[in-house]
């Protein structure tokens, strides 16, 4: 099996069958599908010109620009506090979750639970969106930072139970059984023995969410209150007015942040 | 008069409608090697994990040296469990691992040190302290899982299937192992197995189960040679079993209408099965040779089944077919199959259960 294999991988004169060089060079298209733009995007963001496609040199300027704007570093400051709060709710809530859904054999409307807890991630963000919206107005509360916080810690509590659950699933529940044989109070066996072992799980669904709550652009939209703008619903509204490199400079400085978080959050998840 | 270690009192435990253990009644003395045998699925684990509190009984009682246990968790039981599947911790060193009940338990890290190890010794991983799970081998995991328990010196180990992964040279050296390592700590162990030859060579008791029922308790000669019931005579060992009548106190009329002289234990008239094991049948071609007050049979050779350290002979009786083993000792008469041969037991050998 294995030589045949071999044999069809270097076929005399190094050709490769059909499929194979067909299959390569889709993957090729894909990829310059997804990255052309990027690149594009990134390329001019350091153009000295005011336009966003045609080139006119090398400079910062568009850097330096997107620092001094004063309403543009709010939104990035809110974004960062919304980001930072609902993942730490997120995860200490969705991993607690996770837990009860994988440990414990039964519990009144645990099945139901089991199928609603992924209905953020199905719903459109707009139906989303609009849900929390109204939710928010018929109790009564103001729309300012604490509904963005509470809109993002929604839709992130689903994320992360579905990291850690796949974390926990893989876990040997024997291992609980141990500690607890062993003298453990279930918070020590939880601290000692389930946390380290499904940490990995926990930091990568924390990320994940930090990333989604950084991005969100259609839920924030809703639920958001006067002069409390997160970074990519105010580049939103930038576009709207006109396009610089301004744009161009925010957006490789989130799409910067994303792919490091995102290439972290794959990290953790594939360590074991 | 000794301690009873553990004591199960009218022990039934229920899985919604499964009925997992029936009603077991079973006391194990302070210092025994005993060892719940039986196939999976007949409720031994389950009870073995009644007694850790892993789980907890529907009904009945159980005590650990007198002490009712009722609800109490695992961490507030004397007792400790070898897993099945080790459930050493992949995240810490062998010695964390080991380590990891004095350290719940609050024991003062330089004797957390010395005790851990002085167990690590005590299984012979000497030097591999600092390893990690991963790192050893199936029958290394095993010996920390052993350490792990034993360094707390639990008044109670608890075993369940610990050799069932390690291949048969590794299971049998570590099968004598533990039986040292118990005399030498001297505590009480109780050990699952499905394994009936592990049961046999290692127990001081045995308690078989099947179907959640405890059917049979008793020293391994005991089991083996004079077992409860069908069940038991079938699940260890080999046997043979001949259907009949008692026809008098220690004599049974065989289906084939011959007397045979057996140990009986029901009225005359009860339905029986004698239960013969293969190495208790002597074979011989000449009557003159069978020594006197033995139990005879005529019947041909049926088939001769050549395994090296013995011969198996199926002897055909007519109504009945019998194995029987032979040694493959020098000198050993060798039969041919169709010849006509005498086959004799001991009426001690021969034991009639009732159906």
């Amino acid at each position: 099996m294995t030589t045949r294999r071999a044999a069809a991988r270097s076929l005399p004169g190094g050709r490769r069958p059909l499929v194979q060089r067909v299959l390569a060079l889709n993957a090729w298209a894909v990829y310059a599908f997804f990255y052309l733009p990027i690149f594009i995007l990134m390329f001019f963001s350091f153009n000295a010109g005011r336009f966003v496609t045609i080139w006119e040199g090398f400079s910062l300027d568009w850097y330096r620009v997107m620092f001094a704007n004063e309403p543009l570093m709010k939104a990035l400051r809110t974004s960062v506090v919304v980001a930072i709060v609902s993942t730490i709710v997120a995860t200490v809530l969705g991993t607690a979750a996770a837990l009860a859904l994988e440990r414990y054999r039964r519990w009144l409307g645990k099945r139901t639970f089991d199928a609603l807890l992924y209905l953020p991630v199905i719903i459109p963000d707009v139906t989303m969106a609009v849900m929390l919206l109204i939710f928010f107005a018929t109790v009564d509360l103001n729309r300012g930072l604490n509904t963005i916080i509470l809109s993002h810690v929604a839709f992130n509590i689903s994320f992360v139970s579905i990291v850690v659950r796949a974390r926990i699933a893989q876990m040997d529940a024997t291992l609980e059984e141990a500690a607890a044989d062993l003298y453990a109070s279930r918070w020590q066996a939880f601290r000692r023995v389930t946390l380290p072992l499904i940490m990995p799980g926990v930091l990568g669904g924390a990320l994940l969410a930090f990333t989604l709550s950084l991005d969100d652009v259609v839920i924030t939209q809703f639920v958001q209150g006067p002069g409390t703008s997160t970074l990519p619903v105010f580049v939103f509204g930038l576009i709207k007015r006109q396009v610089t490199p301004e744009i161009n400079a925010v957006s490789t400085l989130m799409l910067v942040a994303s792919m490091v978080l995102v290439f972290g959050s794959l990290l953790l998840q594939r360590r074991r | 008069m000794t301690a009873i270690a553990v004591g199960i009192h009218s022990v039934t435990k229920r899985f919604d409608e499964v009925v997992a253990v029936d009603d077991v009644d079973l006391e194990i003395s302070d210092g025994e090697f005993f060892s719940l045998l039986g196939p999976s699925g007949c409720g031994k684990t389950t009870t073995l994990r009644m007694v850790a509190g892993l789980e907890f009984p529907t009904e009945g009682r159980i005590d650990i040296f007198g002490e009712a246990m009722g609800l109490k968790p695992p961490n507030h039981r004397p007792v400790n469990t070898v897993f099945q599947s080790y459930a050493l911790f992949p995240h810490m060193t062998v010695a964390e691992n080991v380590g990891f009940g004095l350290a719940m338990r609050k024991v003062p890290a330089t004797e957390i040190t010395e005790r851990v190890h002085d167990a690590i010794d005590l299984v012979r991983l000497t030097g591999m302290a600092d390893r990690r799970p991963k790192q050893l081998s199936g029958g290394q995991q095993q010996r920390v899982a052993l350490a792990r328990a034993l360094v707390n010196r639990p008044k109670v180990l608890l075993l369940d299937e610990p050799l069932g992964a390690l291949d048969l040279k590794l299971r049998q050296a570590m099968q004598l192992e533990l039986k040292d390592i118990q005399k030498e700590v001297g505590i009480t162990f109780v050990y699952v197995t499905h394994d009936q030859e592990e049961a046999l060579t290692m127990s001081d008791r045995i308690g078989v189960m099947n179907e959640g029922k405890l059917l049979q308790v008793g020293r391994s000669e005991e089991i083996y040679e004079r077992p409860a019931n069908r069940f038991v005579a079938d699940f260890i060992g080999e046997t043979n079993f001949l259907s009949g009548r008692v026809e008098e106190s220690g004599v049974v009329r065989l289906a084939g209408g011959q007397l045979v002289r057996a140990v009986t234990h029901d009225p005359v008239g009860t339905e029986v099965t004698l239960t013969l094991r293969p190495e208790k049948i002597h074979l011989y071609l000449r009557a003159g040779d069978v020594a006197p007050g033995m139990n005879t049979l005529t019947g041909t050779v049926h088939r001769r089944l050549y395994y090296g350290d013995s011969l198996y002979y199926e002897i055909d009786f007519g109504f009945a077919h019998v194995d029987a083993r032979v040694e493959n000792a020098p000198r050993q008469q060798r039969f041919e199959p169709g010849h006509e041969v005498i086959a004799a037991f001991s009426a001690q050998s021969a034991e009639a259960l009732a159906e």
